[in-house]
Formats: structure tokens, C-alpha cells, sequence
């Protein structure tokens, strides 16, 4: 079937050629754009004089945290934002090869008619959205979905339609046969693939990826950007490729630019950007991953939250989180200009610091246990809880009947005092499987939980309440976790009158202060009466984990406490529960994705995949030294800032020349 | 103490200007449909209370007129075949037919929160028994069920149509409320106030049902729009105590004394408007609720009027170079 394929996806020679002549201008040139939300309570000017350019064959990564928008600059510029968002100003040209003819001078976005941007759109300038699961539609096959982009666009022949839509989904790593399929019979990365072959169903020159890995396991993010870069080199199109996560921009971009409150702060060729960047948001971003190859570094992360853009600032939107304010910052006007002694085209909207300046020890001081030297605790501490050979089926009620699917096939694991264990796993690994068993949110199929040494059986009713002040759980998402229409000092009260036994009891205001400063939301008076939505996500986890701590348990379990959080805050978050977990000697039980913030953060790492666990160690030592093949790949796949992928040419020669059956084996 | 919020229920209790203030925000927020119906019930419950003082006639009078007369300046609506007047028997039946609709409602929402948030959140065999129960009394077909209840007691009061019409009317609001908690029941706040040790039935009165009060507030004036229509039927069937007014009892004797027939279209048409007008006023009410709990729904026209053009939201992303000027006209 490989063999039978030709190599009708590359490339039009002359684009190829193009390519090969080096930039001659931007294919999409973005300058000066604002764009504007209406609202009631006052415009949001979500993005402020941005200036962008995307070279053929490019990748521009656009990188920053919620909130910044780089979304929507990048669906502004296509102008496909649904009103009340408005464009106040500047100018997008796309100049591509197709419409160079109509177009001398570029195609004019902006001032584009709805059928021209029809025309624009897809043919010549297609996304690859976010959630691959939502882009999808349910009740069609995907076969039907290629083709009928493809048709919508170009005219062709059935016969002709369909051979594109198998050369297509080839062409991305898929079976032909799987074109039957619905997309909720395919896997996440299964989906994104076909997204990007949409994408590139009618050859477009420009691909604008919205976070297209986001939400996947690192091991098929990697394989899926791998996939990009080939098919970037295959068929010469550019990218602009969106994400929050600058480490994976250091491995697949050629040029990352950083948004900070709607305006470009630095924009470097990535190599400059590997080496540290300039500008201090940068620096801090930098400074928030936690490394996985290397020797253990100090990590930073950004103190405070972004600007309201319902304001006009005056000066760097920054400086009240940067560690280099100083006065002059409120004066400057973020313009963007080449940084002394870098390579050309490595532009900062920081004047005052250059590149190589250390941090000032103020930045540094946010790290007490995360840091370089972070004490290893002493291994044998007293057991508090412990679960052994813990086992957990879904599904299969009934006699005989198949279908049990074993989330957790015989786990054993320990937590002492003032220990840190991470469980570290992919989704569907069932990890969040055993922190529903060990809070007793689920009754197990099997296997033991012993607290103190005794059995115990969280999920039974006469037990539970007492369970709960020993063992608390700390939840992943703080926008779901807290009930909207209670304030903090209600939900505090609660824990604390619950876990006094009495529930009618009012807490005092001396006990919900006591709470609220040990999770440092200060001044508390400030928080003790607002509601879930006056805070931000970093603040509402500190509620969370102080109504945790309100049962002053010994056992803190933390299901992805820091997922869904902006990277500059994960530090301080960990950092506030690493401090607890000193204070109060708790045990912590830490489930992540990450494994780079579970070297940082744990004593004791366990890898687990598919129900067990395939390697269990000392933090520094497993991922330093791994031995499962699996951990292995784990750590391979993670993206990290000091690993810079150099585009291999010889592996994206191979794949255009022979053959486009090629299958994924993890699929 | 903080800043005066407007939106704790509890806080509220204690300021009665805070009360004030809550009311003419929520009002403010109001889509004009709301509004619109807000003020016609309004009207229909100033005249359910006050209609019977108000009424020019005694509505039971009977003289010794035999035929109806058409509207006159002495008789607004005109008279019926005994001679009474119209106007008055529809002034002193509005409160009967409203007061029939809003206890029904207050009971058979009751109800229904009852019955839904228990079945979605305790789950297993207390909602397979709830829902078997509800889903039972929803397929019984309720108009002949009512009309055989009442027809039980020839001259049923005002209370048994109000008991029966409760009986059968809980279902509906009880399964959608059901499925909201269902939803809910999995959401990280309600996982988290039973890790933290509440007892369940705390965690339905102040995490589940505050959480859906947008929905128990449209199945409230849906049940009562269900009463008004329903007891009107009955009454206009026979089937309540005919010496006591309501609009269905006018208009059973419109239709009992041939009004059709006799071309006397002021003794139907009028009590018909007023059961009518009082309906649409509770559907406006209800649209309105929708569009205040659903954004989305909100046309918001002012947002989408950029420059000299409102834009559809399949419009691409408006461009406006004169932002300031356009805004700000």
C-alpha cells in the first residue's frame, strides 16, 4: 500500500524553490494590531500594537500565559473573532504565492470582503484548533469531514476526492481504513492527526496551530510535532504556532515571540531565547520549568498576577512582578528594539536589561525546598498510610459478562511523615484512580488500605468522616472546586465546624484568619469575604488547600494541584505545599503528568503505566538513571528548555521519499 | 466589615436596604420581555387582590333580564343572559384562577426539587425508586385523571384543585432538576464539600439546589402557567365549585348560556384576553429567566453596534479604525 502511493503531497516546485532561495518577505505580516473586546464593564483591549512576521517556511512560535492574547491575536488576524470582539488598528498582508498574481501588493486582511476571506481562509491560511475532541463533529465519519473540506474549496471529482482524503490521512500517520471512522473512535492524538490533515487538505501556505498538543501525553505530543516538522519540510508550508509552553516553542520553533498583557515583549530567533532571553518575563518563564536533563537548577517563577486589560497602563505592563522594576519603567513605551550584542533580529521591549544580567537575589528568594539543594528527608520517617496491592475494575456489573476494564492492577504504595511520594502517569495510567481510593471517594476492588498500620475502609459511611481528618485531598481544577455562590470564609467555616464535630457550629474569625495566613493569602482581610471569582486560579487553589488543611490531617493527597494552572504560578503553588509538608510533617502524595516538577518537588518518584507501577526510586536517581523502557520514553518525550531539537533533515528526507504508509505504533 | 455585596442571600436578611438595592439591580438586569411580563402579572395579582372591591356590580346579582346585552358605558364588557355584569364576575374570578396557579406552583415546585434532588444526588436505589415514581405519575394522562379526581366531589373547593393539580404537575420539573443535579452532583465543589465531611443533606440544601435556582425559578412559572390553563379547562368543563367565580367558571357559563349562538362575543372574548394575556405573561417571564441564566441567548445589541452597523455574530471580526469616535458618538 506504501508502495503504491507517489509523492503527489509535496510541495509545488516553485514553493520548494522559494523555500530554497531563503526568505524573500513575510508571507503573513502582521503590524501594529489592536483588537478589542466590548463589554459592559469597559473594553478589554486584549491585544495592543502587536507586530508579527512569518517568513515561508517558518515556524513562529507565539507563547504566553492565559490571558495574554496570543489567541487572539493570531484569530483577530484572520478575522475570524465573533463581534464584540473588534480590530481597532493596524494591519495584517498576507502575500502568497497564489494571490500574488491578484495581489501585487499582498492581500490586504483587513480590509478583506467576506468573500474574499473565503476564498483566504483554509485555501490559504488553515488552523489546526485546540480541542481536537470539540472541532470534530460527532456523527460523521472522518472520511466525510476531509472530503468535505476538500470540496468546499476545490473542484473535483469524486474519485478524485477521495484519493486525496487516503493520501491525506496517510500522509499524517493513519490508516486508510480508519477514514470509516468517528472521531470518539479514535484516540486524542489519533484526532489531532486528522485535524492537521484537514488542515492540509488543500495545501495552504499558512498553518496556524492553537495549542495542538495541548490536553495529550507527552509521548504523543512528541510524536505528533515530529510529524509537523516533517510534514513542514515536506510540503513547505509556514507555521504559526500557538502555545502557553515555552519549553515545547524551544524544541519546534525557529522564532518564539512572548506576549505579556496583550503586547509582544520579546521576539528572538529560538536559539537566542535557549540561552536565557532577555527580557525579565521571559527570564521568569524560563526560570518556572523545572528541568528534567542536567543538574538540578534554581527555579524562579513570577510572583503576582497579570494586569486588568481593562486598564491603560502606562509604561511595562510587567513591572510590578518584575524583579528588575525600577522607576524608569513606568515611563518606557514597550517598543521593540534589537538587543545590543545579540543576534540580529533579537528584539526586547525591556531597555534597561541586557542580556546575561543575573537575577537579583530578590527573584530567587520565592524557593525554599524547590531549589538546587532541596534536603532529601530521611527514608524511614513513620508510616502513616499506606495502600497495599490495591486493585480497582470499571464496569462488568452483571454475572459472566465482559467488559471489566482493570483501572489499577495491584499498586502498593507508602506515605510517612514529611515525605513527598509522586505518582507519576499519563492519562488513563489510573492515577487519579488511586487517589479516589485512598480518599475513599471509590471503594476498591481490591487489596488493603491500612492507616496507623490498621485496616480501613475510607468509603464506608461510619468510617469516613473520621478518615477525613486524617487524610485530605487537594483537587486539580480551582475554577471547579469552589462552590461559586459561597464565599472563602464560608467554605472554611465549614471545614473547620465539620471537623470540630459539631456542624452547626459558627468558626471564629481568629481560625479562618489562622487558615488563610498559612496558605499566605494576605492580607486576609481582603480574602475572608470574597467569592470564587473575585480570585485568581493560584488564589483559589490557596483556599483549597487551606480547607484542606482545616481537618489538620497527617495525609495531604494532590491530584494534579498545579494542571491547570498558568506555569508562572505551578512554583508558587508547590512551593506553599513543600513548605506545609515541613511544617506540619505531612504526608504528601503527589500526582502529576510532569515528571520534571515531580523531581523537583518529591522524595520518591513511582512511574506508573497501564494499572501498575513500572518503576519506583528515589526522585533524583530515577530520572537521572531510568531503567523501565517506559520511564525511559517518559522522560524522552518531555519537553524541556534545555534540549533543543535541531531539525533533522535526514529523518524528513526519509519520510518524503519513501513511503507514506507509515504507522504509529503507539496508536 | 467588607464591602456591601448584593448577592449573599444570607447577608441580605439583615439590611432590608440591601434587599431594596438586590431587587432594582436584578430588575436592571431584566431583558425587556421580563419586564414586560413581570408587569402584567403585576397588574393580575393588584387585581387578584383587589379585584372583588373594585367590581362596579355584585357579579352574582341576578336580575330579570333574560337575554345578554353588548358592552355599554354602564356595562364595559356587557352583561351575560341573567343580567350580570362581565366585568365584575371577571374581577372577582382573576383571584381565584392566580391563586390556584401560584399555590399549585409554590406546592408542586416544592415538590419536584424534593423529589429531583434526591433522586440525582443519592443515586442508586433511591433514584431508580424516585424516578420509577415519577415517571409513572408523568404518563398518566393528567386531564382525565383531574377530571375523574374531581369529578369526584361535584362542587371541589378551590384547595382539592389545588391538590390535584399538584399531584400530577411535580414530574416534569422533577426530571429536568433530577438531570441538573446529576451533573452537578460530579462537579469538583460537591466532591469537595463531601471530602471535607458535610452531611448529605447539607450538601443538597447549600451547594445543589443554590446551584440551580435559575431552574427551579423557570419550572416554578412554568408549573404555575400549567395550573392557570389546566384549572381553567376544568372549571370551564363544570368541574368546580360553579357558585364560586373564576375565568373558567365565566367561561363555562358562556358556553352553558350559548353565547356563540346568540352572537354575544363580549361574554367569551374578554375572560378568554384575560386568561390569555395572564399565560403570556408567565411564558415572557420564563424566556426572559432563560436569556438571564444563558447569556448566549442575550442578543446584547448594543455590543454588536460597532460604527454605523450591528454585526451579526457570522460577520468576520469587525474592523474599526475610528474606534474612539465610533463608540463614543
Amino acid at each position: 500500500m506504501s508502495t503504491a502511493s507517489q509523492p503527489q503531497w509535496t510541495a509545488p516546485t516553485d514553493r520548494r524553490d522559494r523555500l530554497s532561495t531563503g526568505p524573500a518577505g513575510p508571507v503573513l505580516d502582521i503590524r501594529g494590531l489592536d483588537i478589542a473586546y466590548r463589554s459592559e464593564l469597559g473594553d478589554v483591549r486584549a491585544v495592543r500594537g502587536v507586530d508579527l512576521a512569518l517568513h515561508p517556511g517558518q515556524i513562529v512560535g507565539l507563547c504566553g500565559e492565559s490571558g495574554c492574547g496570543k489567541s487572539t491575536l493570531a484569530y483577530g488576524a484572520v478575522r475570524l473573532l465573533r463581534p464584540p470582539a473588534v480590530v481597532t488598528g493596524g494591519s495584517v498582508v498576507y502575500r502568497g504565492q497564489r494571490l500574488a498574481e491578484g495581489h501585487p501588493d499582498g492581500f490586504d486582511v483587513l480590509a478583506a470582503s467576506d468573500k474574499g476571506l473565503k476564498a483566504l481562509r483554509w485555501r490559504e491560511i488553515a488552523i489546526v484548533f485546540q480541542s481536537a475532541m470539540n472541532s470534530l463533529n460527532p456523527v460523521l465519519r472522518v472520511e466525510d469531514q476531509i472530503m468535505d473540506g476538500i470540496r468546499a474549496h476545490m473542484r473535483m471529482g469524486n474519485e478524485q476526492v477521495h484519493d486525496r482524503a487516503r493520501q491525506l490521512i496517510e500522509m499524517v500517520g493513519i490508516k486508510p481504513e480508519r477514514l470509516r471512522a468517528y472521531p470518539h473512535e479514535l484516540s486524542g492524538g489519533m484526532r489531532q492527526r486528522v485535524m492537521i490533515a484537514m488542515a492540509l487538505a488543500v495545501d495552504p501556505e499558512v498553518v496556524i496551530m492553537d495549542e495542538p498538543t495541548t490536553g495529550l501525553d507527552v509521548i504523543v505530543q512528541k510524536e505528533i510535532l515530529r510529524e509537523v516538522l516533517d510534514l513542514k519540510v515536506a510540503l513547505g508550508f509556514s507555521v504559526l504556532f500557538i502555545t502557553h509552553d515555552l519549553s515545547l516553542l524551544l524544541e519546534v520553533a525557529d522564532q518564539v515571540v512572548v506576549m505579556y498583557a496583550g503586547q509582544v515583549v520579546e521576539s528572538a530567533p529560538t536559539t537566542e531565547v535557549r540561552d536565557g532571553g532577555v527580557h525579565p518575563y521571559t527570564r521568569g518563564l524560563l526560570g518556572s520549568f523545572p528541568r528534567l536533563r542536567g543538574p538540578r537548577v534554581q527555579l524562579t517563577g513570577i510572583p503576582g498576577t497579570p494586569p486588568d486589560l481593562r486598564a491603560t497602563f502606562a509604561g511595562c505592563p510587567f513591572h510590578s512582578r518584575c524583579a528588575f522594576a525600577a522607576g524608569a519603567c513606568l515611563e518606557i513605551d514597550m517598543a521593540l528594539a534589537q538587543v545590543p550584542e545579540a543576534a540580529a533580529g533579537h528584539l526586547s521591549a525591556c531597555p534597561y536589561v541586557a542580556p546575561g544580567v543575573p537575577l537579583p537575589p530578590s527573584a530567587a528568594a520565592i524557593d525554599r525546598r524547590m531549589g538546587i539543594d532541596a534536603d532529601p528527608r530521611p527514608a524511614r520517617s513513620d508510616l502513616v498510610l499506606a495502600g497495599v496491592d490495591l486493585r480497582k475494575d470499571y464496569g462488568g456489573r452483571g454475572r459472566g459478562r465482559g467488559g471489566v476494564v482493570a483501572a489499577v492492577k495491584g499498586v502498593s504504595l507508602e506515605l510517612r511523615r514529611g515525605r513527598v511520594v509522586a505518582l507519576v502517569g499519563e492519562s488513563g495510567s489510573g492515577k487519579s484512580t488511586i487517589a479516589k481510593l485512598l480518599s475513599g471517594q471509590e471503594r476498591r476492588t481490591g487489596g488493603q488500605i491500612l492507616l496507623d498500620g490498621k485496616e480501613i475502609e475510607p468509603s464506608r459511611r461510619s468510617v469516613f468522616r473520621r478518615y477525613k481528618s486524617d487524610v485530605q485531598m487537594v483537587f486539580q481544577d480551582p475554577f471547579a472546586s469552589l462552590n461559586p455562590l459561597h464565599t472563602v470564609r464560608y467554605h472554611l467555616q465549614r471545614a473547620l465546624a465539620v471537623h470540630s464535630g459539631r456542624t452547626g457550629r459558627e468558626a471564629s474569625i481568629e481560625e479562618i484568619d489562622r487558615l488563610l495566613d498559612q496558605v499566605k493569602l494576605n492580607p486576609v482581610e481582603k480574602f475572608r469575604d470574597a467569592y470564587p471569582h473575585e480570585l485568581s486560579g493560584g488564589q483559589r487553589q490557596r483556599v483549597s488547600i487551606a480547607r484542606a488543611l482545616a481537618a489538620e490531617p497527617r495525609v495531604l493527597l494532590a491530584d494534579e494541584p498545579v494542571s491547570m494552572l498558568d506555569v508562572s504560578i505551578r512554583l508558587e503553588i508547590l512551593d506553599l505545599i513543600a513548605e506545609l509538608r515541613s511544617r506540619f510533617e505531612l504526608a504528601i502524595l503527589y500526582i502529576t503528568h510532569d515528571i520534571a516538577s515531580a523531581r523537583y518537588f518529591a522524595d520518591e518518584i513511582l512511574v506508573m503505566n497501564r494499572g501498575e507501577i513500572v518503576e519506583r526510586g528515589p526522585a533524583e536517581q530515577l530520572v537521572r538513571n531510568p531503567t523501565h523502557p517506559y520511564t525511559q520514553l517518559l522522560i524522552a518525550s518531555s519537553p524541556d528548555p534545555d534540549t533543543f531539537a535541531p531539525p533533522e533533515p535526514a529523518h524528513a528526507a526519509a519520510i518524503s521519499t519513501s513511503g507514506l504508509g507509515k504507522e504509529v505504533a503507539s496508536e | 466589615m467588607g464591602p456591601t455585596r448584593f448577592t449573599a442571600p444570607a447577608r441580605l436578611a439583615a439590611k432590608p436596604a440591601a434587599v431594596l438595592g438586590s431587587v432594582a439591580s436584578t430588575w436592571r438586569r431584566l431583558p425587556l420581555k421580563a419586564k414586560v411580563g413581570v408587569v402584567i402579572l403585576a397588574v393580575f395579582i393588584v387585581l387578584a387582590i383587589f379585584g372583588p372591591a373594585l367590581a362596579p356590580y355584585n357579579a352574582s346579582a341576578i336580575t330579570s333580564q333574560a337575554t345578554p346585552t353588548p358592552p355599554t358605558i354602564h356595562h364595559l364588557f356587557g352583561t351575560d343572559n341573567s343580567g350580570g355584569d362581565v366585568l365584575s364576575e371577571m374581577l372577582v374570578g382573576i383571584r381565584s384562577t392566580v391563586e390556584v396557579g401560584l399555590f399549585t406552583g409554590v406546592i408542586a415546585t416544592f415538590l419536584s426539587v424534593l423529589i429531583g434532588t434526591a433522586a440525582g444526588y443519592l443515586g442508586g436505589y433511591a433514584d431508580e425508586g424516585l424516578s420509577l415514581f415519577s415517571n409513572v405519575v408523568l404518563v398518566l394522562p393528567a386531564l382525565p385523571l383531574l377530571i375523574v379526581i374531581l369529578a369526584y366531589e361535584p362542587h371541589a373547593s378551590t384547595f382539592a384543585t389545588i391538590l390535584a393539580l399538584s399531584a400530577v404537575g411535580w414530574p416534569w420539573g422533577a426530571r429536568v432538576i433530577r438531570a441538573q443535579t446529576l451533573s452537578l452532583r460530579n462537579r469538583d465543589f460537591v466532591l469537595a464539600a463531601r471530602e471535607v465531611g458535610e452531611p448529605a443533606w447539607r450538601i443538597i440544601v447549600f451547594e445543589l439546589i443554590p446551584n440551580q435556582i435559575g431552574l427551579i425559578a423557570a419550572s416554578f412559572v412554568g408549573t404555575v402557567l400549567y395550573a392557570i390553563l389546566t384549572s381553567v379547562a376544568l372549571a370551564f368543563l363544570g368541574l368546580t365549585n360553579l357558585s364560586d367565580w373564576s375565568l373558567g367558571v365565566v367561561l363555562y357559563w358562556a358556553q352553558s348560556g350559548s353565547a356563540v349562538e346568540l352572537g354575544a362575543w363580549w361574554w367569551y372574548v374578554f375572560p378568554g384576553m384575560a386568561v390569555a394575556i395572564l399565560g403570556m405573561s408567565l411564558v415572557l417571564i420564563n424566556f426572559g429567566l432563560d436569556e438571564l441564566s444563558n447569556p448566549r441567548l442575550r442578543s446584547s445589541a448594543t455590543l454588536l453596534r460597532v460604527g454605523r452597523r450591528s454585526w451579526r455574530p457570522t460577520d468576520p471580526t469587525p474592523v474599526v479604525r475610528d474606534y474612539a469616535s465610533a463608540v463614543k458618538p
